[in-house]
């Protein structure tokens, strides 16, 4: 119990200098390039243990988002994206749910329900992650040529960013 | 309370991401510049496309009365016009100054009015940019509707007829008596004429016109009928009330008169003062 609460913090700590340190300086200009934003941190969210209660966690994808707004210097809008993760984060989860059902003591991470599973979930839960976030980003559905753009230029690279984290850690819970 | 708590328990996950979303949503718009302009631009979209809707909705249910009074207008510049065919026949000699010359009109729309307080004022849509001026008259078809106090670019302020400091010089120009026409409050449909002596012959239904004297109205512009008078005891001059032609809740197209000549006149008035 204890042990999962400080591997959360510290990955929370992790991901939010990484994605406000490194990832946010990660931005190029151009045409097709200016619409990359990679944006892994809600894998944070992804990764809580399924037995999190649900206002807790959509609590704590707001607080990350609300962290990172720090460093992206826009207060509210990775936040509100954060909280409409984890309230999303039911969706997949029903969805995809294994035969016997999820043990409520593991986290849905890839050692214990596997690659391809955990493809799935990613994907999903970064396609509604990014979709919301830009929808507030640009603020109005005048943009919708951007949002698209947007959308479709930064999923593949955040989900690699997402694979890679899964690779390097290997995180069990 | 139970309950209360039931429904968190039940709830609790969509009501908190409500409750953070509602959050983000003021921090967004509080604090992105962006954003800020976007929404309130928005807003102000949305208002304003109400209040056009509301205006033409409106538009549509006067339609009726403002075709009424269009038509009575032409009616009356009909009239006006076979007046001037006859006098062209009659005058083989052509006068030097027509009478009408003088005066310009400058067409507007009433787009505030009020009736019922102390004072009342109404607001035009023409101002500085169409050549209206303080101190210029406002009439309708039906006679006076107040005086321009204060312009800006695009709008003008008009101190109503029924406005406690509103003095409109006015009589029974057929037999010759001019006096003051005020409104003492009260109803909008009665005002009364000041100063006309007692040895005048007024009688009930007589028209009370504007005088033209004063340099913001042009003469003969009705404005009401006598509707009832009294001689005070001590007084040299009658009480007379008038009710008004016209109906100063239904104003709705005015003309605003502009007297091109009236700063020459007015400037020997004032040397005449000063000598």
């Amino acid at each position: 119990m204890n042990s999962i609460i400080f591997t959360t913090a510290l990955r929370f700590l992790g991901l939010v200098f990484f994605q406000g340190l490194l990832l946010q300086r990660f931005q190029l200009g151009g045409p097709i390039l200016g619409h990359l934003f990679v944006i892994m941190f809600p894998v944070f969210i992804m990764l809580l243990p399924l037995r999190t209660p649900r206002p807790l966690l959509i609590f704590l994808g707001f607080l990350i988002g609300l962290a990172i707004d720090l460093f992206y210097d826009s207060p509210g809008l990775h936040a509100s994206a954060g909280a409409f993760t984890g309230y999303f984060r039911k969706f997949p989860l029903k969805w995809l749910a294994p035969r016997g059902g999820y043990n409520v003591n593991y986290s849905p991470t890839v050692r214990r329900y596997g690659w391809n599973w955990f493809l799935k979930y990613s994907a999903l839960m970064l396609g509604a992650h990014l979709f919301f976030y830009f929808c507030v980003e640009a603020f109005t559905f005048a943009f919708y040529v951007d949002i698209l753009l947007n959308f479709l230029i930064s999923f593949p690279v955040s989900m690699l960013f997402i694979i890679m984290f899964q690779r390097i850690f290997e995180p069990l819970d | 309370m139970r309950n209360l708590i039931q429904l968190f328990i039940r709830n609790g996950g969509a009501l908190v991401f409500i409750g953070l979303e509602i959050l983000c949503f003021l921090m967004i718009i509080q604090f992105n510049d962006v954003h800020n302009k976007i929404f309130f631009s928005s807003l102000n979209n949305f208002g304003g496309w109400i209040d056009a809707k509301t205006a033409k909705t409106q538009d549509y249910l006067h339609l009726q009365r403002i075709v009424d009074d269009l038509t009575a207008e032409n009616a009356k510049l009909y009239e006006k016009l076979e007046f001037q065919e006859e006098r062209q026949k009659l005058d083989t000699v052509p006068t030097f100054s027509t009478a009408d010359s003088v005066y310009q009109f400058i067409p507007a729309r009433v787009i505030k009015n009020s009736i019922n307080r102390p004072n009342n004022y109404l607001r035009l849509d023409v101002g500085r940019a169409d050549g209206v001026e303080p101190n210029m008259g406002v009439i309708s078809q039906f006679g006076v509707v107040g005086i321009v106090i204060d312009v800006s670019e695009n709008y003008a302020l008009v101190m109503s007829l029924l406005h406690q400091q509103s003095r409109i010089s006015a009589g029974l120009s057929e037999k010759g008596y001019f006096g003051s026409l005020i409104w003492p409050g009260g109803s909008p449909q009665y005002t009364q004429l000041m100063d006309i002596p007692k040895h005048a012959n007024v009688a009930k239904g007589d028209l009370i016109e504007t005088s033209g004297y004063s340099l913001i109205f042009p003469p003969h512009l009705p404005l009401g009928r006598i509707e009832s008078f009294s001689k005070a005891d001590g007084s040299s001059t009658y009480e007379i009330e008038v009710k008004l032609l016209l109906d100063m809740a239904k104003v709705n197209y005015v003309y605003v008169v502009k007297i091109p000549d009236r700063d020459e006149q007015k400037t020997l008035e004032l040397q005449m003062i000063h000598e």
